[in-house]
């Protein structure tokens, strides 16, 4: 079981040796107020974007989001029910760190966003493919309190780390 | 200095060392040279290799392995690896015991080694050999087929006088074998054009035919049969017409049996005809009618009846066979070829028994074979073949090479080595890499992995059961861009003929790798590489606009609505359905079926956009994607893949695109004049203010805007605090510019710019 983001980087760290990657520098973005995110800078200069979060977020029943929200409601739903793959959560993280992350890539640094639960599940994705799907799919969360909004993506729309990955096709 | 040859047989193993000018029999131990290949174990798995204990009474806690080369070749077959790993030991127990006799009695240094296998074994036998050969401590040892070893002991090492074709038959105690050697006039080397056999067609089989039907007519247990007492019967018979000899069963009891030749022929009568079989179909193949020399060996070719069944197949006469030393002869003829490989100069060109091949996936199938090098090219070869990743993001390439000819199954051919390959996660197809596999003149087989384009895409390749070749395990490290974009380009598009949009992220990735910023001292040069991508992707995005309509529909049982509707679409099916329907591609059925069918796949209104983006306007993708019950969605992927936009202001515009209205979208998209530039330039205009999407209120400043900055000065150095993380990079940036530095203060939380005065104006 994970508790919290320093034994989520521990567990990333690990996995990322094991495929051949040495983390030069690991950097806690809780001291900016972001708690549970984590940025992991490898020394062939690929940066991982960690964010360690207990479980996904659930939506609320439809008949208990306001008016107001019933439009974001409709979004996360339909992309929750289209590409999250029999999975019922969303996975988030701030525009701002995600907007970080684009504008590193754009500077030619490979940039991935990787997401630890609890229990150790861990998926990634490309930190520019999951930017593109939230833009595309308008599922921005903004919670009350925050002046930062969230980008979600369907749990499931995210790639196992694990994902077993077998002999490549021939091209020619 | 000398150099040995080694027969590893099913039932003897055979050893013969170079002296001076000959290849001389080590017949110190054994049968005059000849050594028993079984070995006998006891209860606790300990290998008792000391070949007399086997003719000995054996007690209770000990066994005898028997026909181990048989069995590990059938265990090979079936890729049974525990089985392998144990008569491997069994094998190399017995060879280190000939070769330990050999080191204790001679003061010569061995410098090479050659081990004999049958023509018609695979390369997983050829690699277990040489492992055995390492094993035991074997030097520089080489690999080579029975036949062409006993060919070499009957001459075929002199300077050929003319074009010979030459016939070698080896019928070993457990495989027979039949290959077609040729040699050019004036030349030494050795050109195997032929090779068949069975490796389940051995003296052993005649054996065990004797022994059940002697068990049968003196009314005894088969199981109660010592197998070396019928071998020396069958040996037996080859010199005299009538046997009339006592036989000591396993329990000790004792009859008296009698046997003719004539009955022993008839009994092994299908064996030879199988045998027959094998050299006709062997000449056949290749359509000689005359040879030049006919060489027979093996222990089979002592009886008269195996002799006989050459001269029917091949019409000569038994004093033209050449069949002397039959027992001996490989091994005499693989020490003279040691001592010719060691020498150098002569070329012995084999063929490869069994194809060579790597698992792969192709569609859905995991289990995809695809053949490298194929059963009956010449060996020594070596060939290549390209592989990408299969998945977005993979970052691991397991290549597993396998050797046979099952093309339904890669997992039914029997597993030769895996290389694992560390790579960098990119899109799939996006990593190249080059496997080279090489089946040497020694025998071994090596894989060479190298990536193609970018050498920094492999982190590192790890091999099981292969030799990979010096440096390969070495990781890549260093600069990124030592390659050029356009080079890539051509690699990654403009050979393999991607779609629009594979193309276009092809195109981006590139632009973000040979970044300018990521070697500001050659900025010059690689804005000139990037304006020259820029040029070869337009170019690519008019060609693909002339050669659209020249496409064919995707091959689907359009006739049959209940096989169709169970048709999965994928990205590359919805890719080339939207392909399709753009060029106007398909009988009017079909293209009435596309729409529905190209929405099964989730995200298609990203395949849809991303080809209009990469054709610039197309009045079919336009209404399908105009007409779409979200198309916000549309909007965006047009407005994502405008190239050449800095990120934040494009960001600001995607995020406005679902400020506008539905209908708005829908005019502006199903515009025949459609501008994707002006459309860039459009949005931001007509766009509502933005709501807070849980409130619904109008928001303030966005995350990323400069205003939430407070800016204070204190002793002529400039305090910037707020919600400045955001702006982290930018702050750093600023202060460089105005020549100092930006430090964070943690306690006060603020950034502090010594010595400048910095104001929100340096901020845009």
């Amino acid at each position: 079981m994970i508790s919290n983001a320093k034994e989520a980087s521990i567990l990333l760290t690990q996995r990322l040796v094991k495929r051949g990657l040495e983390v030069r520098e690991v950097e806690d973005l809780s001291r900016h107020g972001k708690y549970g995110n984590v940025r992991l800078y490898a020394a062939t200069g690929e940066v991982f974007h960690l964010k360690f979060t207990k479980s996904g977020y659930k939506p609320k029943d439809s008949n208990k989001v306001s008016s107001s929200a019933k439009e974001l409601d409709e979004k996360l739903k339909f992309t929750i029910k289209v590409f999250g793959q029999g999975a019922d959560t969303l996975n988030g993280i701030d525009e701002d760190l995600l907007l970080y992350l684009v504008e590193l890539m754009g500077k030619g640094v490979p940039c991935y966003y990787v997401t630890i639960l609890s229990d150790e599940t861990t998926l990634w994705c490309r930190a520019d493919s999951f930017y593109q799907f939230v833009m595309r799919y308008d599922t921005f969360f903004k919670f009350p309190k925050t002046n930062v909004p969230v980008c979600e993506v369907p749990m499931g729309w995210l790639l196992p780390w694990e994902e077993p990955l077998i002999a490549p096709p021939i091209t020619f | 200095m000398t150099t040995l040859g080694i027969d590893f047989g099913t039932g003897n193993s055979v050893m013969a060392e170079w002296q001076g000018s000959n290849a001389v029999l080590f017949n110190k131990i054994g049968d005059d040279g000849a050594v028993c290949s079984d070995i006998v174990v006891d209860d606790t798995a300990q290998i008792l290799s000391d070949p007399s204990l086997i003719f000995d009474k054996l007690p209770k806690d000990k066994k005898i392995e028997t026909a181990i080369k048989r069995r590990l070749l059938e265990a090979l077959e079936k890729g049974d690896g525990e089985t392998v790993e144990y008569l491997m030991s069994c094998a190399a127990a017995r060879l280190k015991y000939i070769f330990d006799a050999f080191s204790t009695q001679s003061e010569e240094k061995v410098v090479k080694a050659v081990l004999t296998c049958p023509a018609n074994t695979g390369q997983a036998y050829r690699n277990v050999l040489m492992e055995i050969g390492r094993k035991i401590g074997l030097p520089a040892v080489d690999i080579v087929d029975e036949p062409t070893a006993a060919a070499v002991h009957h001459g075929l090492n002199e300077i050929a006088r003319k074009n010979e074709r030459w016939m070698v038959v080896d019928w070993g105690c457990g495989t027979f074998d039949v290959s077609l050697i040729q040699r050019e006039k004036g030349k030494a080397d050795l050109r195997v054009v032929c090779v068949r056999g069975d490796n389940r067609l051995g003296g052993l089989d005649m054996d065990r035919l004797l022994g059940i039907n002697l068990a049968e007519r003196f009314a005894f247990p088969a199981g109660d049969l010592n197998y070396y007492e019928v071998e020396t019967i069958k040996k037996a018979l080859s010199e005299k017409i009538n046997l009339d000899v006592p036989l000591t069963l396993n329990s000790g009891k004792n009859i008296q049996i009698t046997y003719t030749r004539k009955e022993l022929e008839e009994l092994v009568k299908p064996l030879l005809d199988r045998a027959q079989e094998l050299i006709l179909e062997a000449l056949k193949s290749v359509g000689w009618g005359d040879l030049d020399c006919i060489i027979a060996t093996g222990g089979p070719i002592l009886m008269p009846c195996v002799r006989a069944m050459l001269c029917d197949a091949t019409g000569y006469d038994e004093g033209e066979i050449l069949c002397k030393d039959p027992l001996t002869s490989v091994a005499l003829g693989a020490a003279r070829l040691a001592e010719m490989k060691r020498r150098g100069g002569l070329v012995v060109t084999n063929k490869v028994a069994k194809s060579i091949g790597v698992r792969i996936k192709e569609g859905k199938n995991d289990d995809a074979y695809h053949i490298v090098i194929s059963r009956g090219e010449d060996r020594p070869v070596r060939r290549d073949v390209k592989l990408a990743t299969s998945v977005d993001l993979q970052d691991i390439i397991q290549i597993e090479i396998r050797e046979g000819d099952n093309m339904a199954s890669a997992a039914a051919n029997s597993l030769l080595a895996k290389l694992n390959a560390v790579v960098r996660p990119e899109n799939k197809g996006a990593v190249q890499l080059r496997l080279q596999i090489a089946l040497g003149d020694a025998g071994g087989m090596e894989a060479y992995l190298e990536p193609v384009g970018d050498a920094n895409t492999v982190r590192e390749v790890q091999a099981v059961g292969v030799r990979i070749e010096k440096n390969q395990r070495e990781t890549a490290t260093g600069e990124l861009r030592t390659e050029d974009p356009l080079t890539e380009f051509k690699d990654q598009v403009l050979d393999r003929e991607v779609d629009p949009d594979t193309a276009r992220q092809v195109y981006e990735r590139l632009k973000i790798k040979y970044h300018p910023d990521r070697q500001p001292e050659k900025r010059d040069y690689w804005n000139g590489r990037l304006a020259a991508l820029d040029e070869a992707f337009n170019r690519y995005l008019e060609e693909v606009e002339r050669r659209m309509r020249a496409s064919s529909v995707p091959d689907l049982p359009w006739d049959k609505t209940a096989e169709l509707a169970k048709i999965v679409v994928d990205e590359v099916l919805a890719q080339r359905f939207a392909h399709c329907l753009a060029n106007d591609i398909g009988t009017a059925e079909q293209k009435k079926s596309m729409p529905g069918l190209l929405k099964r796949f989730p995200d298609y209104r990203r395949v849809l956009a991303s080809y209009l983006s990469a054709v610039k306007r197309n009045p079919v993708l336009q209404k399908l994607l105009s007409e779409d019950d979200r198309p916000h969605v549309g909007l965006v992927v047009l407005l994502q893949n405008l190239p050449g936009k800095p990120i934040r202001e494009r960001h600001e515009v995607l995020k406005a695109a679902y400020r506008v209205s539905v209908d708005k979208v829908r005019e502006m998209i199903a515009d025949p004049k459609l501008d994707l530039e002006a459309l860039y330039q459009e949005v931001p205009k007509v766009a509502e203010a933005a709501v807070n999407p849980m409130t619904g209120k109008p928001v303030g400043q966005s995350a990323n805007a400069k205003l939430d900055l407070k800016f204070e000065y204190k002793d002529g150095d400039t305090h910037i605090s707020g919600n400045t993380f955001p702006m982290k990079e930018q702050i750093k940036q600023v202060a460089q510019n105005a020549g100092s530095r930006a430090k964070w203060d943690g306690k006060n939380k603020l950034w502090v710019i010594e010595g400048k005065k910095i104001t929100e104006k340096d901020f845009q």
